[in-house]
């Protein structure tokens, strides 16, 4: 639109002065007032003018002062009347037709605003500064001053302007993107390491090395406190087996009272000592692994807790790894290494020692407490513990085989057998790995009922909470001289450490 | 109708624009990532002198408490040594038996080791660390002296005891009179055991 208005018109002085007003542009035929800065086009009235023309008497007033945008612009008055429609028109009929002095001088009244123009020259052309009466003797040419020219050179420099502004922007763009870019990428690379002689390391790398950092002391302590809940473990371990004994005499039947309460007031000793050593590991135990550090990925506390046990195991790894072939520093080193290696590595055990309120625990708590303890660990007195558990008491298992016998034999073990007869065994095998027992013997009735007898001993074993699975389902008997039955007994049954569907609910449940 | 330059100039604006755009985009979020970086690292300095305060206190607590239970922990040791040989160590064991069954043998209520054989040691499948040594041997003595051995297997590997680990395989019992006599703690019996002792795998094979 701006290229429209600036677009020249050329005007044919051969042409009549109507029609060529006719064919201008309706906004270039009187050069409306305009505001200042902006250019004007005029247009280039060669045309003859009838001198003939009655006189107009035209006031510049209106005119003097800029026109507001979109209003209609009273450029001048003929006989006192405003023409505010079409002004240009006007003017131009009027100075074609009727009054050229007049429109000359309605000419000069608006010539100066086209002085403003940077795309056309107005230069040889006199700019009137005050309004003049028409005295119909002014030419066309000094009615509408020079001819406007067209200037390539000044526009051509306007848009190379422009376009050196643009360029400039786009430049400046570029190179503020470049330089934010360039800022970020070389503080925000950890691996941009070109500068870190000149400029120190950059963003990334110092956090990185202060992450690294506060893990490695972090790790430096969890292994000074696993050391010291070693050494309260160890001290631990001593007193487990002198406070279990403890216990053990104050449970005791038939115990003296006076040993009783010695054994007592013993393990009330012991386990207060005991719990001392419990509570310090247990504040060990409690205290998380990880330090909470500044990172990209959000870390769940078990992550973090993982992560700084692996980072201990490998510093311990490391640590045995330098001993190299000195043996004689290993023995002794290494198996404290490895002591502190099972501890962190043993979850199941910190969360036994973490999770009990140790002060409120009774002593047979305490005692089962204890053993656990040796049982999760992964100590040397640990596996000691787990072999001490799988053995079988074999005095209690004995006792235990004459208790069902005397349920069908209550002389059982007295001597009776050559008078009254009843069960006689003359071999056990006890088979620890099978859990497995077989008994040999005899058994010898008065009367017929021998197998009867024999039964009663297998529901016996059958029902007894210690002992599970007999078979003997063969049966045979013979008579002797004397009239009484005799039957050769070769039992096999199983020790029973889990309830069983067939005990009898009379009897108490095996320990 | 737009001219070549115009065209260029245009082209300028707008990606001059976008660049700048891009770049103020960029620029934020980075300088967020940056400026949170740039904070974790003084509070990181911050957690650091305090973890080197914790550590510097600990690590003295430490050393003081390791050098008061370095007595303990020797004692420890020897204990588990006791009960838990670095080695095989079959002839300390014979001699432990010796010990047992003289100090329980008399006339009135005797006991005596007819026979002792030793196995070839293996490590245990479930626990390579520690190994067993089977044994078996006869022995014939009274039913009193038989539950002695019998808790004397079964207190083994006590820290108290300082006796080796011990365990029962399999027992098979005798009765000389035919009949056995449970209250009679006289009556005689024979008994063969199979048994293992325990001890920690070394390091280095024969």
């Amino acid at each position: 639109m701006a290229d429209d208005q600036k677009q020249p018109v050329e005007v044919n002085p051969e042409q009549p002065a109507d029609k060529q007003a006719a064919a201008l542009p309706e906004k270039s035929a009187v050069p409306a007032p305009v505001s200042q800065g902006e250019p004007t086009v005029l247009p280039a009235p060669e045309a003859q003018v009838s001198p003939a023309a009655p006189v107009a008497t035209i006031s510049s007033e209106p005119a003097a002062a800029p026109a507001e945008e979109g209003k209609p612009t009273e450029v001048f008055h003929l006989d006192g009347a405003a023409e505010s429609a079409k002004p240009k028109r006007s003017l131009l009929s009027v100075l074609l037709k009727r009054d050229l002095p007049a429109a000359l001088d309605a000419k000069e009244k608006t010539a100066p605003a086209t002085s403003s123009s940077t795309l056309f020259s107005s230069s040889g052309g006199e700019q009137p500064s005050s309004p003049k009466k028409i005295d119909g003797t002014a030419s066309i040419s000094q009615l509408l001053g020079p001819k406007p020219l067209f200037d390539k050179v000044a526009e051509e420099t306007e848009r190379r302007s422009k376009h050196r502004h643009a360029r400039l922007f786009f430049g400046t763009s570029v190179a503020l993107g470049l330089l934010v870019y360039g800022f970020f990428f070389t503080q925000l690379d950890p691996d941009f390491t070109l500068l870190n002689s000149q400029l120190g390391p950059n963003t990334a790398l110092r956090f990185d090395q202060t992450t690294v950092e506060t893990q490695k002391i972090q790790t430096d302590i969890n292994l000074v406190r696993y050391r010291q809940a070693r050494l309260w473990l160890d001290e631990l371990n001593l007193r487990i087996d002198p406070l279990i004994a403890s216990h053990r005499t104050t449970q005791l039947a038939g115990q003296v009272e006076s040993t009783r309460r010695a054994a007592a007031d013993e393990l009330g000793t012991q386990a207060q000592e005991v719990k001392t050593i419990l509570l310090a590991v247990q504040k060990i135990f409690n205290q998380p692994l990880g330090v909470d550090t500044f990172s990209l990925e959000p870390v769940l506390p078990q992550d973090r807790e993982a992560q700084y046990t692996a980072l201990a195991l490998a510093e311990l790894d490391r640590q045995k790894s330098s001993f190299g072939g000195d043996v004689k520093q290993s023995s002794e080193d290494v198996r404290g290494i490895d002591a502190v290696r099972s501890l962190l590595a043993n979850r199941t055990f910190r969360f036994l020692i973490r999770g009990q309120d140790i002060n409120a625990l009774t002593d047979e708590q305490l005692v089962e407490l204890l053993k656990e303890i040796r049982a999760q660990g992964t100590d040397a007195l640990s596996s000691i513990e787990q072999i001490k558990k799988q053995r079988i008491d074999w005095s209690s298992v004995i006792t235990s085989i004459h208790d069902v016998v005397r349920v069908a034999d209550r002389h059982y073990g007295q001597g009776l057998f050559k008078t009254i007869g009843g069960f006689v065994f003359s071999s056990y095998r006890f088979d620890s790995k099978t859990g497995r027992i077989s008994l040999s013997g005899l058994t010898r009735t008065s009367d017929s009922k021998t197998f009867s007898f024999i039964a009663t001993l297998i529901d016996s074993i059958e029902k007894s909470p210690q002992f599970k699975d007999i078979d003997f389902r063969s049966f045979s008997k013979s008579r002797d001289q004397s009239g009484d039955f005799s039957a050769g007994l070769n039992l096999e049954f199983t020790l029973q450490k889990e309830p069983d569907p067939r005990d009898s609910l009379d009897l108490p449940p095996a320990n | 109708m737009t001219s070549p330059t115009l065209s260029r100039t245009t082209f300028y604006y707008i990606f001059g624009g976008l660049v700048l755009a891009a770049a103020l985009f960029y620029g934020v979020t980075k300088y967020q990532l940056w400026n949170a970086q740039e904070s974790a690292i003084v509070e990181s300095q911050k957690t650091i002198t305090q973890l080197r305060g914790a550590y510097q206190s600990e690590k003295e607590a430490f050393v003081g408490f390791a050098e008061e239970q370095a007595d303990k922990q020797l004692q420890l040791a020897r204990n588990i040594a006791s009960i838990l040989p670095p080695d095989e160590n079959y002839t300390d064991l014979t001699r432990t038996f010796d010990d047992f069954f003289a100090a329980h043998d008399s006339a009135k209520n005797p006991l005596l080791q007819t026979s002792l054989r030793f196995g070839k040691g293996q490590p245990l499948a479930e626990n390579p660390q520690i190994s067993e040594l089977p044994i078996s041997m006869n022995v014939q003595g009274t039913r009193s002296n038989f539950f002695a051995f019998l808790d004397f297997i079964t207190n083994s590997g006590d820290l108290n005891s300082k006796q080796r680990l011990m365990a029962i395989r399999s027992i098979q019992l005798n009765f000389p009179d035919g009949e056995e006599l449970i209250d009679e703690e006289q009556q005689v019996i024979n008994f063969t055991v199979d048994m293992v002792s325990y001890y920690q795998t070394p390091k280095v094979k024969r």
